[in-house]
């Protein structure tokens, strides 16, 4: 098995890039078990996760990452645990925000993953 | 802070009780911390693993007097293992007279078989942020 720290990178990168360009792209990354909590809202499933993404109100956004950790949340699923913390502009905004995210992928085939658990907040001081 | 049920009104109820829980004790009590934990749980602490709760307890016993204040917390049911909790809490943590600072810590929380009705952190990763 690949290195987690190596996998949590590769999906980090692929997860905000995905993000900033076109968040409809995300699709391919949930599934209709898939649980968003997204500044307390809970949502469960693909489309309301998608729907709840591609409405929040900006047109730009990019995200920059401070600190990704990664630990095998349960070793004989091969899940993983990603914690994200980072900070985010949108649109001509000028102070970023800070936010943190939590996600859990778990195994879909050889290689490959989705995202069950998702959990974002921005953090104010 | 606002609980809303899709998922489950037992997971919001264990995350509420165990969030109280554990900043009460580590703020007050930290010699006890060790409570919520078992020799195999993973922790990473602002990027640093322990492996295990005893060298863990060690270092957070070394830290100063912390007083934690949460802002938000959220918690989803995991799959793959039944029953277990995630749970990702912000807040400010103050140390001694220092100034607050932000963090970010996230757990799992899995049903403790040796004590029926339990749960220990199976997860911890904390972050300043």
């Amino acid at each position: 098995m690949a290195d987690i720290n190596e996998i949590a990178k590769v999906f980090v990168d692929f997860y905000y890039g995905n993000f900033d360009a076109d968040r409809k792209n995300l699709r391919n990354v949930y599934k209709d078990i898939s649980m968003l909590t997204f500044e307390g809202q809970q949502i469960r499933g693909v489309n309301g996760i998608i729907e709840k993404l591609t409405s929040l109100g900006f047109q730009r956004i990019q995200h920059k990452i401070q600190t990704v950790d990664a630990q095998p949340s349960h070793p004989s699923a091969g899940s993983i645990l990603i914690s994200v913390t980072g900070q985010l502009l949108t649109d001509n905004e000028e102070n970023p925000q800070r936010f943190s995210q939590t996600f859990q992928l778990v195994p879909d085939g050889p290689g490959n993953y989705f995202i069950y658990n998702d959990i974002f907040r921005l953090c104010y001081m | 802070m606002e609980q809303s049920s899709v998922y489950s009104n037992v997971i919001n109820s264990g995350a509420t009780a165990f969030v109280d829980q554990y900043y009460k004790i580590y703020d007050t009590n930290r010699g006890y911390i060790d409570g919520f934990y078992k020799e195999n749980s993973a922790i990473l602490w602002n990027g640093n693993p322990f492996s295990g709760i005893t060298q863990f307890k060690d270092f957070l016993l070394k830290l100063p007097v912390t007083t934690h204040t949460i802002q938000t917390y959220d918690c989803q049911p995991v799959l793959g293992s039944e029953k277990s909790i995630m749970v990702n809490v912000n807040g400010e943590v103050k140390y001694s007279d220092q100034s607050s600072k932000q963090f970010h810590q996230n757990f799992i929380l899995m049903p403790d078989l040796e004590k029926q009705g339990t749960y220990y952190v199976a997860h911890d990763c904390f972050r300043f942020i």
